[in-house]
């Protein structure tokens, strides 16, 4: 599987080169924004017209790539380059999980990505480097920070193995090189994802009702949850359903990779 | 006399169609086996579930007395009859690729390969004319020391040259202990190295034997047997 990541990786080393000097000349940009249109002492308070661009622009980036990355295991279902890839001596769980892989990878490049971003304007705009600094070290020890981030995280995870699941789905039972494999394959995915909203819905409002996790991931960085910032409680069930499903999603995928591939 | 490949009673049905209906064959250690017909007759899908990428509906097979999966993919080298490489690698990249994922890959051949066609491994994937990129292919694929060869129509975008270029490759390259399936509808310059042929139509396999035997049998050559054959059958 790590042999068919680092390949995967090495195809699309341009796209992340360009993506990356696309979000360096972002944050350049913001960063003189803010240090030469404005007084550099009040930079920070003074920049929320500007600053909120970055975040957008790292979330376009990786929409960016976890579109690609779907796209690209689409092409390889219906396209020429499936016959390198299925070919090989691999399970199906080995294939798919290479996928989840760069998923994850995709996912700490864009967290490291933004850090870097807000270290490159700290430098650029010293105000904003003198508010930040006294948080930044308790903020990255927040552990309801990073209980969150991987919610998050495993919730996107699940939401991408539904995908490749209705994909796979999609092209095993019509066999079609052409739209009607493509279609058949949204409707799966819209499918699943609908009766998941459903069913979580159901279990969240009927039977688990009052089940919540409470977290206070921003206590430590005031400007982002206000001052001071609010426990927020944080739906459990749903997200839990939603990641057994995507965990269903990846063993039938599998099998189907397996045992019912239709190349 | 060992068979590699034992195909019985097997079934293709797709939705509307049936790519192939109840095909039984063998393909005995150490032979060649020509498979021919008409655009459409089956080849293509008999092919990839040989080679594990088609899941049949009913019948078994069996490659090196296994069902088709992980382990017959490590001992059976296949050649779609479409580029398969990614266009973002080199040559050397193709080969790296193989090297990493196939135990049997030899990589001083695939370098011997490589200087016969012509080609040098900084070359882009992308950049080669698809006369080269099938010289790439089938580099890899023999570069391979498999159990079972798959070949679905390797000759189709080479010049004569290169044609008799690879047919040479291919018969220094072939081992006792391994066999090779291949289609083409360039019978006349293969059909010499065929030990077996089996022909399909509509799915179904229409005339199967010794090669041989045939050309003895019906005094004429593989290529004229085809020709009347495919001519009855295009007749009707």
């Amino acid at each position: 599987m790590w042999k068919l990541v680092r390949y995967q990786l090495r195809g699309r080393r341009i796209l992340y080169i360009a993506g990356l000097i696309i979000m360096l000349a972002v944050t350049v940009y913001v960063g003189t924004q803010m240090s030469t249109k404005l007084n550099p002492a009040k930079s920070f308070s003074a920049s929320n017209d500007v600053l909120p661009w970055l975040p957008i622009c790292w979330v376009i980036f990786y929409m960016v790539m976890t579109v690609i990355n779907i796209v690209t295991y689409t092409q390889d279902l219906y396209g020429d380059t499936g016959y390198l890839v299925f070919s090989l001596p691999l399970r199906g769980a080995a294939i798919l999980g290479s996928r989840i892989v760069l998923l994850v990878i995709d996912t700490i490049m864009t967290l490291l990505g933004g850090m870097t971003s807000v270290i490159v304007l700290a430098c650029l705009a010293p105000g904003l480097a003198q508010q930040i600094r006294p948080y930044v070290g308790r903020f990255l020890l927040t552990g309801d920070y990073w209980v969150m981030c991987l919610g998050v995280l495993a919730v996107i995870v699940s939401f991408m193995t539904i995908m490749f699941f209705g994909v796979t789905f999609g092209k095993t039972l019509t066999n079609s090189k052409k739209h009607l494999g493509s279609v058949f394959s949204a409707l799966v995915v819209i499918a699943v994802l609908w009766a998941g909203a459903q069913l979580g819905t159901l279990l969240e409002t009927r039977l688990f009702q009052g089940i919540h996790l409470t977290l206070n991931p921003w206590k430590n960085m005031p400007f982002i949850g206000g001052t001071p910032a609010v426990p927020t409680q944080f739906p459990l069930v749903s997200p839990l359903m939603f990641v057994t499903l995507g965990v269903l999603a990846f063993a039938i995928t599998s099998w189907f990779m397996d045992r019912k591939l239709n190349l | 006399m060992s068979m590699l490949v034992q195909i019985s009673n097997l079934t293709k049905r797709y939705i509307t169609t049936t790519a192939l209906s109840n095909v039984t064959l063998e393909v005995p250690e150490g032979h060649i086996m020509g498979l021919l017909g008409p655009n459409g007759s089956g080849k293509t899908t008999l092919m990839k579930i040989v080679a594990g990428l088609v899941s049949p509906t009913s019948g078994s097979v069996l490659v090196d007395e296994m069902t088709p999966g992980v382990g017959t993919k490590a001992r059976v080298s296949f050649l779609p009859d479409v580029n398969h490489l990614d266009r973002w690698m080199s040559v050397g990249e193709a080969g790296d690729f193989y090297a990493d994922f196939y135990l049997d890959f030899d990589q001083k051949r695939f370098e011997e390969l490589l200087a016969i066609m012509r080609l040098t491994a900084g070359q882009k994937i992308g950049s080669l004319s698809r006369g080269m990129v099938e010289k790439v292919r089938l580099s890899l694929v023999f570069s391979r020391r498999a159990r079972l060869y798959v070949l679905d129509e390797p000759f189709g975008g080479l010049d004569p040259l290169a044609r008799s270029q690879v047919l040479d490759a291919l018969v220094a390259n072939f081992r006792s202990d391994s066999s090779m399936m291949l289609s083409t509808q360039m019978v006349a310059e293969v059909e010499r190295f065929f030990d077996d042929v089996v022909f399909l139509d509509n799915g179904r396999v229409i005339l199967a034997g010794d090669a041989e035997d045939l050309r003895t049998q019906r005094g004429t050559s593989i290529e004229d047997i085809y020709r009347e054959v495919y001519g009855h059958v295009e007749a009707r």
